[in-house]
């Protein structure tokens, strides 16, 4: 079962996603992809690993090139977040292949694993206009979104904290 | 008890007219301030920015019907102060689903109960 989350800020989107992660039996890996940069960034990693505290999953942070050896020995995982992941692999590995190299690496861990939950973000309902570099990086998000909504068996939007089934 | 209600929704999705279908209220109903006696309060995102630290501000929507914008759907904003609200707003918005009756999500003017009746 391949389930993708996606919300804005602030939605609610990664409690509703580990509340699916929890629910399967079996080792879940928790698989981060935001590096840890300036104090803001620290708190938000910190808020987050309360959250997770308890629960049982084993923390792998893996910034980039996600694949079927990223979640091996792992019956399910948990991915958060894919904003990062393109980010990173645009900004960090100046990646040219951005999209056929995020969504063909989490295709392939999808497979290594019996349930995969990936957390997306909504960046693209701003109405604000950006310089080419953002905006590349908001159409790239956008088309692996749209992708692995696609490969996905089930996708919710979370709206305050309120899944709302899409597919 | 009056119910509790939040009507979330991007910006001009006439999300105020939704609210007044959904109450059979009327322009005189409406405030900007949880703390007037207004039943329901239009643009609560202007009225939080200004407010976030203000614990009893839970309480005080309980009973009325908030009009909140969705602010978290875009690009992280440059400017500490704007990353402050906009996750802050979230956070509240989603503690104040919790304890709603009725969530309404307006798109181009169009209402969907996303909790409640």
């Amino acid at each position: 079962m391949v389930t993708l989350v996606i919300g804005g800020g602030g939605s609610g989107k990664s409690a509703f996603a580990e509340s699916i992660a929890v629910s399967y039996s079996g080792k879940t890996a928790y698989i981060a992809t935001m590096e840890p940069y300036g104090e803001e960034g620290a708190k938000r990693i910190e808020r987050h690993r309360k959250m997770r505290l308890g629960k049982g999953f084993d923390t792998i942070e893996q910034y980039s090139f996600i694949n079927e050896k990223t979640a091996a020995n792992y019956e399910n995982v948990l991915l958060e977040c894919v904003s990062n992941l393109v980010a990173n692999h645009i900004f960090t590995e100046n990646d040219k292949n951005t999209i056929e190299n995020v969504v063909d690496g989490i295709e392939k861990m999808t497979k290594s694993v019996k349930n995969t939950v990936i957390v997306t973000n909504d960046i693209f309902n701003d109405g604000c206009d950006y310089d080419d570099i953002t905006r590349d990086y908001i159409a790239k998000l956008g088309t692996v979104n749209c992708r692995l909504a696609s490969l996905a068996d089930e996708v919710f939007e979370v709206v305050v904290g309120i899944p709302i089934k899409i597919k | 008890m009056e119910k509790t209600v939040l009507v979330i929704g991007g910006a001009f999705q006439d999300k105020l007219t939704a609210a007044l279908a959904f109450s059979h209220l009327t322009m005189d109903d409406v405030g900007e301030n949880p703390y007037e006696n207004k039943k329901i309060i239009n643009n609560f995102q202007n009225y939080f920015k200004n407010n976030m630290n203000d614990e009893g501000l839970l309480e005080k929507c309980r009973g009325k019907i908030i009009i909140a914008d969705e602010v978290g759907c875009g690009i992280i904003p440059l400017e500490k102060s704007d990353r402050t609200y906009r996750e802050a707003l979230g956070r509240f918005l989603c503690d104040l689903a919790a304890i709603s009756d009725t969530v309404i999500r307006v798109t181009c003017g169009i209402p969907t109960f996303i909790k409640g009746e």
